[in-house]
């Protein structure tokens, strides 16, 4: 039974795209064929984290109007057989697809895949419409700030309302140093502000930076906490129940100082 | 030998308990002597009819119905199957509280208001969950949030007088009882959590929050 997951915050800069290449790549590291669909037109970039943009030839647009057979637009990922994007289009914007030409889609896609995990663009007008159109499911995206939350809690709400009730939420980019001085708001808060079952939790780490930058998930490296977090997610999405990471283990600092020192942990 | 059916009463009508391992010929043969028999006791009453301990086709259930109809003056108004009664004695006791709520004014919305979510009424209104920041309520009477509430929330908007808002936990952005406005106070810092109902109502032109004690509504002559 194949699953069609939107990823989605409301926020920009929370960690969408990032997070959907990651649990693209981790899901295909579990041996599911899944296909990552970019629906931020005009503004792409999941093709960059992947470090896939050179092998774009058609995209998402060019699927839909009927240029090319869907089949001839999916790139292959680099590393994983059972991974594959479908790009946006940089040259058009949001309003050049409909929810409806989304569905079928979708619909189609979900016949070779295990796993459609949709990019959704930040906002909630026509970009967000066209992303949750043929979504079963949602993972919300936000880091333990106000502004995101609030974001988010807008969005949860407009789920609700487009009959998507199966909503997870991860919390991006938590520093446990901050949390235990009291200056950012701890797991259990973010939790208890938005009411909706969590998925994971994901350590700010500046390796996540570097990997985006080198177009390299960072949930291909398993030494590393934030590796392991995005993996961990999406053991849960295949109805595996792992128990959470200790994130207090090793943070900031004493990682750098081990890694200084030559420890590879 | 078990009774292949048992003929039992309901709140809403009768239940026919099938003993699971007898023939469906035997079920309806015994289900024929019952109500025959039963046929003064039974009347003409207006019930629903339930079938349990034993699955049924469409097929069967319909000729059940077609025996006991022909022999009783029972008025079968729909047939239930046991989840659904279980469901429709729940929707029950929601009704009667719902009809309470009716009498006194209010309506109940038991699900959290998120962000951009807006209830409006002219009664008052008891919120079964949080009212988060960016949701706005506004009730023609009090507002009573069982849960954080943390938007925009104006009650009293038809009945101000001796209107109040009561939470769990009182930390709106903005206050408004009839005519008096307030907003929470600038020193920002975190978003607190955790229970602590307090009540806000208008004294002296202005929206005054005071700790939830047992005399507290007798103070205010609410």
């Amino acid at each position: 039974m194949s699953e069609a997951i939107v990823i989605t915050s409301g926020k920009g800069g929370v960690g969408k795209t990032t997070t959907s290449a990651n649990l693209g790549t981790g899901l295909a590291i579990l041996g599911k064929k899944v296909v990552l669909l970019d629906a931020d037109i005009g503004l792409r970039n999941l093709d960059v984290v992947l470090g896939l943009e050179n092998r774009i030839v058609y995209n998402l647009i060019d699927v839909i109007e009927g240029n090319c057979k869907l089949k001839n637009a999916l790139i292959k990922d680099k590393k994983h057989p059972g991974l594959f994007l479908l790009p946006a289009a940089q040259t058009r914007d949001k309003d050049a697809i409909s929810p409806e030409q989304m569905m079928e889609l979708i619909t189609t896609l979900k016949k070779d895949f295990d796993y459609v995990l949709i990019d959704c663009p930040a906002g909630i007008e026509q970009g967000f419409k066209n992303a949750i159109a043929g979504a079963d499911k949602a993972i919300i995206v936000t880091t333990p700030e106000v502004s995101a939350i609030r974001d988010a809690d807008r969005i949860i709400g407009l789920l609700e309302a487009n009959e998507i009730k199966d909503a997870r939420l991860i919390v991006n980019r938590i520093r446990m140093d901050m949390v235990k001085r009291g200056d950012m708001m701890s797991i259990e808060d973010v939790v208890e502000i938005l009411a909706i079952d969590l998925i994971g939790v994901v350590p700010d780490d500046e390796q996540i930076v570097i990997s985006t930058n080198t177009g390299d998930p960072i949930v291909n490296s398993q030494n590393i906490l934030s590796g392991r977090a995005y993996l961990n997610i999406c053991k849960r999405i295949t109805g595996d129940d792992v128990p959470y990471l200790d994130l207090n283990a090793e943070t900031g600092l004493f990682r750098r100082l081990k890694s200084l020192i030559g420890f590879n942990n | 030998m078990k009774d292949a059916v048992l003929i039992k009463g309901n709140q809403h009508g009768l239940s026919v308990v099938i003993e699971p391992d007898t023939p469906f010929q035997d079920v309806k043969e015994a289900v024929r002597r019952k109500m025959s028999a039963g046929r003064q006791f039974f009347g003409n009453a207006q019930v629903t009819l339930t079938f349990e301990g034993k699955s049924l086709e469409q097929k069967e259930k319909e000729e059940l119905l077609g025996v006991i109809q022909e022999n009783s003056q029972l008025e079968i108004i729909c047939l239930v199957d046991e989840d659904e009664r279980r469901l429709a004695e729940k929707m029950l006791f929601l009704k009667a509280a719902q009809k309470e709520a009716d009498e006194s004014g209010a309506i109940f919305y038991n699900k959290t208001l998120r962000s951009g979510q807006e209830l409006e009424t002219d009664r008052g209104v008891v919120i079964l969950g949080d009212v988060n920041n960016g949701a706005k309520i506004s009730a023609g009477g009090n507002v009573v949030v069982l849960g954080n509430l943390k938007g925009f929330v104006h009650a009293g908007t038809r009945y101000p007088d001796k209107a109040f808002v009561v939470a769990l936990h009182m930390q709106p952005m903005q206050i408004r009882i009839g005519q008096v406005m307030g907003r929470s106070p600038d020193s920002g810092g975190m978003e607190k959590t955790g229970y602590d109902p307090k009540i806000a109502f208008v004294e002296d032109d202005r929206i005054v929050i005071e700790q939830i004690t047992n005399t507290i509504y007798k103070e205010l002559g609410l």
